[in-house]
């Protein structure tokens, strides 16, 4: 549980004395509380950056960018050669296979004619991954490799497979047409994104109005028909429930009275939350009241909620001061011998 | 204030009046502190929404085999066509059923995806939560994918809680595991950006949404992936999450549109929310913070993270309604009279 | 044209892509633009990473100019943002690489052939490294008998040192603070005022108390818990009693009289209803019933709202996004 090594224990002692620092701000606003925060901005910040680095500008801008530059200026021949010796090695294997497999497999994989379409699109999901160095003849095998081992392609009949094989060389480009469009998209969305660092230019910055629009476009276009769907139309079928609940015995009055007031709860308080016309007669403000009284016991349900929550976050943080600061240094030393 | 002049609090304040917030903070620690040290066995009894995350688990098994049932109805109703009328579309849908039929017969206990979708700030609570269900999915030899929804730093969490649970089944109280193999037993995909768009991407094919694990390691050549293919191939979703919206994608997304059944390990913020979508049945059931995590460890012999830190939650719940009782009869008997001076 | 194309282009996205709901899952059509859709909006997003850096570093780089109150921990946050993306972009093991590595078993934490693996943090390493060692002293804390054996040492990056005992957790404390100011708010603030607030808070009580077993406390709690109903009842019928007083020396001896008779009515109740007091079937009862009808009403509410701004975003008639002069 506590720390392993000597580095493990430094970085347990800075976290306990972070944490404390941090605690030290119920009794005053001190310079040690102020100092943990201003670490706390700063490393979440420079991680903040790590992480877009490695999960939106390497993988969606670099890597297909470098990619598609490198795979421009590749040998065709040499990629053809690698694909033909792996592809050729694959279908040896599935022969290979196919012959000490039971009498009876071996009619089933004979039955089974070779589905040219199917091994052109294996081919091309194999070849056309963005990321695949085409230089790299091994990146070309392991990527063949897996795209055949995983697909039902009937590799039996080697003869079959390297006659469609040359068929498929005839249209093969090391760069698909699509792949200059998506590069141009690439280099749009780039722009698009560069027109964001324009607000900071106060005579340019109307230009950051066009990412803004494009994401909110999409953003609301994305979300508002399934959220409909699932939050609205869903959730008002499900009110839609018997007022009367019948159990063998006659009325079941706790399930009934449950309905009734589940029903009775939701109108009334959308009701309160129809600002729209003046509310003065009496009938109006009777369901406010009565919408009032719902939401009252919903934000009660909360608080009872959030204090559990508040307090298992503070259980945590004992937990840890006790278990690896204290009782880990303990250990740590005790063993050290 | 001139020398002479009435106190503008009005009369002079006791000892507690003026000190109750620094008491009460000691006091509140204090509950903590003997909570944690206090280590005895605590029963707790099973919520009407917990024991729905649990059943729906227990069940997958059946409603693998009643999946498969209903494929191979369709084909066979499929190859009677077949024999009067028989085309090339009618060849690929029987291929591609006879392929659906294959795939889920490779995993017959069932496949769960596991939405960690946490950070630090909510460990405490939703970590335990998701040692105990993954630790559940191990013990019945039901296969996990993990993903993290939208949220990066959950990755290294989530790494931590798999390797964990995958290696310690014999500390389980009721079946014990053996070693769980990564990319056999259980895959993680890591964190990928745009998290609904990629959702919806996992309905079409999955290896084409992550293409790698969290390792880096091409998906195509992991062994569990050889039976799933999309969301068709997943009977359970199980999301845990630290914050709103993420719960509302996996409702919309997989019980909307891919029509799995949804759980939801939730902070107890949040958690008083999603009781609609219980009734609405659009949720199969809910794990409402530390307390549903103890009672889902109780019911599946899980090791006790959560049961453990319950006896802290007891006596500072204790405190807080001792303080309401005496902030109401403060209110009613003596009241706080706060007289300015005019 | 500054003024007038973002709304159309907000628009025409926007209908394109509730349009993309309709379309058929396996054509070329619906792949390609998803893959388009959530490409771009990613590669736009990572620039909204930019403006929030530089935004940073000229707040502080402004506080630090001008020697305002408290520049030195403009110093510290701009200092620490610097090292942590440093290390963490130098480092080769951060997250997931979309490129496929040849599978590997060595590559697999493959545990089930060795008893002890040790996970360590190098603090000038920036690679992954693993090696055997029989060294480690403290790692036989866990498990004794692997002292003077070979035992796996995995290091992990510097980057990552500063995820477990930074971020882990002072994220954690910031937000654990609260419990302490939770607490202090339900003295203060949970007090019966008005029927609204007497609602809230019989609700919370009856949650507080129906979340934890108060009869498991030892010594006392079986004692509590077997009195509740007789402290419930009591509470009760004592306010309901000092309410018909103040109303009687207001003079309102109707509301008097009525209040009397509630609390008559609900001695009655106590008299007829069964000894024990289920804290937790009623707490099922307040979570399944009204607050659903609450947060169901809520719920509709919100999304009602958000789609009529949907509408209105889509239709120009709402531009959160015409910021910027010009």
């Amino acid at each position: 549980m506590g720390p392993d090594t000597f580095i493990d224990l430094i970085g347990v002692w800075i976290a306990a004395l972070l944490t404390l620092g941090v605690y030290s701000s119920l009794i005053k606003d001190t310079f040690i509380s102020k100092l943990t925060e201003a670490v706390f901005v700063g490393v979440s910040f420079g991680m903040s950056i790590v992480f877009t680095y490695y999960n939106g500008i390497k993988p969606k801008i670099e890597e297909p960018l470098v990619r598609y530059y490198q795979n421009l200026h590749v040998d065709y021949a040499t990629v053809t050669n690698a694909v033909t010796l792996t592809v050729e090695k694959i279908a040896d294997a599935k022969t290979l296979s196919a012959e000490s497999a039971t009498e009876e497999l071996t009619d089933e994989i004979a039955s089974r004619s070779f589905d040219t379409n199917r091994f052109f699109a294996v081919l091309d999901s194999a070849l056309y991954k963005q990321t695949l160095k085409l230089q790299s003849t091994n990146d070309v095998a392991v990527s063949l490799q897996s795209a055949f081992a995983s697909s039902e392609v009937n590799l039996v009949n080697k003869a079959t497979v390297m006659g469609a094989l040359n068929e498929y060389f005839t249209t093969y480009k090391t760069v698909p047409t699509s792949r200059h469009f998506w590069v141009l998209y690439i280099f749009f969305s780039v722009i698009l994104g560069l027109m964001f660092i324009t607000r900071f230019f106060p005579k340019h910055a109307w230009l950051s109005r066009f990412p803004m629009a494009y994401t909110i476009g999409i953003g609301v276009g994305m979300g508002t028909p399934l959220s409909f769907q699932s939050q609205i139309m869903q959730q008002v079928q499900a009110s839609f429930i018997p007022m009367l609940v019948r159990n063998p015995n006659g009325i079941d009055w706790i399930a009934t009275a449950g309905n009734l007031s589940l029903v009775i709860g939701t109108l009334t308080v959308l009701y309160y939350f129809f600002f729209s016309f003046k509310k003065e007669d009496a009938a109006s403000r009777g369901a406010t009241k009565v919408g009032i009284a719902y939401l009252m016991i919903g934000f009660g349900a909360s608080f009872a909620f959030t204090i559990m929550a508040r307090v298992s976050l503070l259980i945590g943080r004992i937990n840890f001061l006790q278990d690896e600061w204290i009782q880990g240094t303990y250990e740590f030393f005790k063993y050290l011998n | 204030m001139a020398p002479g002049s009435p106190n503008i609090y009005g009369p002079k304040q006791n000892f507690w009046q003026r000190h109750y917030r620094p008491l009460i903070y000691l006091l509140t620690l204090a509950c903590v502190v003997g909570g944690t040290l206090t280590r005895l066995p605590l029963s707790l009894s099973v919520s009407d929404a917990t024991q729905g995350v649990f059943d729906t688990l227990e069940k997958l098994p059946e409603l693998r085999a009643q999946d498969i049932e209903k494929q191979q109805a369709l084909l066979a109703e499929k190859l009677e066509e077949a024999k009067e009328n028989s085309g090339p579309d009618l060849q690929k849908e029987i291929a591609a059923i006879r392929d659906k039929i294959s795939r889920l017969q490779m995993n017959p206990k069932g496949v769960v995806l596991v939405c960690i979708d946490f950070d630090p700030s909510t460990e405490a609570e939703l970590g335990p939560m998701a040692h105990a269900f993954i630790r559940h999915c191990f013990s019945r030899g039901v296969k996990v994918l993990i993903n993290t929804g939208g949220n990066v730093m959950s990755q290294p969490l989530a790494q931590n809680i798999i390797s964990a649970s995958a290696t310690e089944g014999a500390l389980m109280k009721k079946n014990k595991y053996g070693f769980m193999e990564d990319g056999t037993d259980y895959v993680f995909f890591g964190f990928r950006p745009n998290a609904f768009q990629l959702y919806l991407q996992m309905g079409e094919n999955i290896l084409t949404a992550y293409e790698t694990d969290y390792a880096g390691h091409d998906l195509t050549l992991l062994p569990i992936m050889r039976g799933i293919r999309n969301f068709s191939d997943i009977d359970m979703v199980f999301s845990i999450s630290g914050y709103v919206g993420s719960p509302e994608t996996w409702i919309t997304v997989g019980n909307t549109k891919f029509g799995k059944p949804v759980a939801l390990g939730q902070v107890a913020i949040s958690a008083s929310d999603y009781y609609p979508y219980i009734q609405s049945k659009q949720i199969c059931g809910m794990l409402p913070g530390l307390r549903g995590a103890a009672e889902y460890e109780g019911a599946c012999g899980s090791p006790p993270r959560a049961t453990g830190r319950m006896w802290a939650q007891l006596y500072t719940h204790t405190f807080a309604i001792l303080l309401i009782i005496i902030g109401n009869l403060e209110f009613f008997f003596k009241g706080f009279k706060h007289r300015k001076v005019s | 044209m500054r003024n007038y194309l973002p709304p159309i282009i907000c628009g025409v996205c926007g209908v394109i892509m509730m349009l993309h709901f309709f379309l058929p899952e396996n054509t070329m059509l619906y792949k390609t633009m998803m893959e388009w859709v959530t490409n771009s909006t990613i590669v736009v997003g990572v620039f909204g990473l930019f403006i929030g850096l530089a935004s940073l570093v000229h707040n502080h780089g402004n506080r630090i100019a001008r020697r305002s109150p408290g520049w030195g921990y403009s110093v510290i946050t701009l200092s620490f943002t610097a090292i942590v993306a440093l290390t963490g972009i130098i480092s080769q093991n951060v997250g997931p690489s979309v490129v496929s590595k040849p599978l590997d078993k060595y590559n697999y934490d493959n545990r089930k052939n060795q008893d002890h693996t040790l996970i360590t943090h190098t603090l000038f390493g920036y690679k992954d490294e693993t090696y055997k060692t029989n060294l480690v002293a403290a790692a036989t804390a866990d498990a004794p008998e692997m002292k003077g054996e070979e035992i796996t040492v995995r290091k992990v990056p510097l980057f990552m040192f500063f995820y477990n005992y930074v971020i882990m957790p002072m994220g954690a404390t910031t937000f654990s603070l609260l419990a302490f100011y939770m607490i202090t708010a339900t003295y203060r603030a949970m007090r019966a005022k008005s029927w609204e607030a007497s609602l809230l808070l019989i609700s919370s009580i009856i949650i507080l108390i129906g979340q934890v077993p108060i009869e498991e406390i030892p010594l006392i709690g079986k004692w509590i818990m077997g009195h509740a109903q007789l402290i419930v009842y009591m509470s009760l019928i004592l306010y309901i009693l000092y309410a018909a007083m103040k109303q009687f020396f207001s003079r309102n001896f109707i509301t008097c009289g009525i209040l009397s008779a509630s609390a008559a009515l609900i001695g009655v109740i106590w008299y007829y209803t069964p000894a024990n007091v289920d804290f937790e079937a009623m707490k099922s009862i307040i979570l399944n019933y009204p607050n659903n009808a609450a947060k169901r009403g809520i719920l509709i509410g919100v999304q009602l709202g958000s789609l009529a701004t949907s509408i209105k975003i889509l239709s120009g008639i709402e531009k959160p996004y015409m910021g910027g002069r010009g």
